[in-house]
């Protein structure tokens, strides 16, 4: 974990996007429902083959978040994971003042943070010249729970160590852009996976209990 | 008829009339033909019967940005057995809606039409790519004033034409029944649908 300003981060020192979601890959539960999004959702099926995850693609650009907190909301017996960009999330951003709004405590954001639009070919984002440091930004927005890291072993350390704080959680991950021979996603029927996920959410537990909501 | 100055024609019976109140007219019986809605006077839309109707749906989750309009059932929304969710942009709602559906919650969208200019990528991607049968009640700013310049009036229309949208209108209390087959005949077909609110000044 690091707290120092994103910009004295050396981007050749981040870690790589598929060492970055390999750690996480490791810690995942089988009550955490997982949404990837442009580049992760390239990434995330080499680490992942499980039921619950849903590769939101075709999207909306900074629609993940949203629809993450939607399934939050609605089954708060999951734990959401979403698997977000810097670009994204820089396309919504009023989005996290929705999420503390809400009052949600099941959804984790993973923000993969490589300060580019790599989807379009590697444009810089503005993000990047402002030189933003997002999980400072969630914490400004009251997310109780926010860190940053820039190195597998500390990504790997804090995944181990027991959850100190109550959710919503936001997450940096400082990576490097993809490698030029990650193979391009191939885009799935996503309404069928949302109606695959969708029942499958509905045979698995029940949303009968009051959702936990926290006072932002 | 006789075109006399610019933006005004003279009708056959020697009345004047500007051009943009023979346009909005034409685009209330177009509309009128095509979702069976008709303008009556001043009759509204009582918060009472926006309620029951909210209820009768089966509503979980309010997802909105409110107008002035809607915004007037903001307290009464609170004490509904649902949750109300304030998104910052209309951009939001769609995809957020999109997921309680995932969870096998039943949302309800409530945006203005502005907010429906500004969030189309979104509702693109929910209607189209993922055909969510999402359901939504979209004000239509000043569509009650024929005279109103406002853009936001002369584009609504077009636009929710452009997308698709399975549509009734929804004036007054009247209306609510016709409302609430509409939303059900979407529901068990598996489609989108809105309900267009005819607003004044917004």
């Amino acid at each position: 974990m690091t707290n120092s300003h994103p910009a004295a981060s050396d981007p050749a020192a981040a870690m790589s996007c598929e060492d970055a979601l390999a750690v996480f890959a490791a810690f995942r539960t089988d009550r955490q429902i997982v949404i990837s999004n442009m580049t992760t959702a390239r990434i995330w099926p080499s680490f992942s083959r499980h039921p619950l995850d849903f590769h939101y693609l075709s999207s909306t650009m900074g629609g993940a978040i949203p629809l993450g907190l939607g399934i939050a909301l609605a089954r708060p017996d999951f734990e959401v994971v979403v698997l977000s960009g810097d670009g994204s999330l820089l396309m919504n951003l009023g989005c996290l003042a929705t999420i503390r709004a809400a009052g949600v405590t099941n959804l984790t954001i993973l923000l993969l943070d490589n300060g580019l639009y790599e989807v379009t070919g590697g444009q810089t984002t503005p993000g990047r010249l402002a030189r933003l440091d997002y999980s400072s930004v969630a914490r400004a927005f009251g997310f109780p729970e926010t860190a940053r890291f820039d190195d597998c072993s500390a990504w790997r350390t804090y995944l181990q160590s027991p959850e100190t704080e109550i959710g919503p959680h936001f997450l940096t991950l400082v990576v490097r852009p993809v490698s030029a021979d990650t193979p391009r996603c191939t885009k799935s029927q996503v309404d069928s996976e949302l109606r695959r996920l969708r029942a499958l959410i509905a045979e698995t537990g029940s949303s009968d209990q009051p959702p936990r909501v926290s006072v932002p | 008829m006789i075109r006399c100055t610019p933006g005004i024609v003279r009708m056959p019976c020697g009345k004047r009339l500007w051009l943009s109140e023979i346009r909005s007219a034409v685009a209330r019986m177009i509309c009128a033909r095509l979702t069976g809605w008709s303008e009556q006077g001043d009759k509204m839309l009582t918060t009472e019967g926006i309620l029951e109707s909210v209820t009768t749906m089966g509503i979980t989750h309010v997802v909105w940005i409110p107008d002035s309009v809607t915004g007037q059932w903001e307290s009464s929304l609170e004490r509904l057995p649902l949750r109300l969710i304030r998104v910052c942009r209309e951009g939001e709602a769609w995809p957020l809606a999109a997921g309680l559906y995932a969870g096998n919650a039943t949302p309800l969208v409530i945006m203005q039409s502005t907010g429906l200019f500004e969030s189309g990528d979104a509702l693109r991607n929910v209607v189209y790519d993922l055909k969510v049968p999402i359901y939504a009640w979209i004000g239509v700013r000043n569509w009650l004033n024929p005279n109103s310049v406002d853009s936001a009036r002369r584009f609504a229309l077009p636009v929710i034409s452009a997308w698709q949208l399975n549509c009734c209108w929804l004036q007054e209390d009247a209306d609510l029944p016709a409302m609430l087959k509409h939303y059900q005949e979407c529901q068990s077909g598996g489609l989108a649908g809105a309900a267009l609110i005819a607003e004044g000044a917004g």
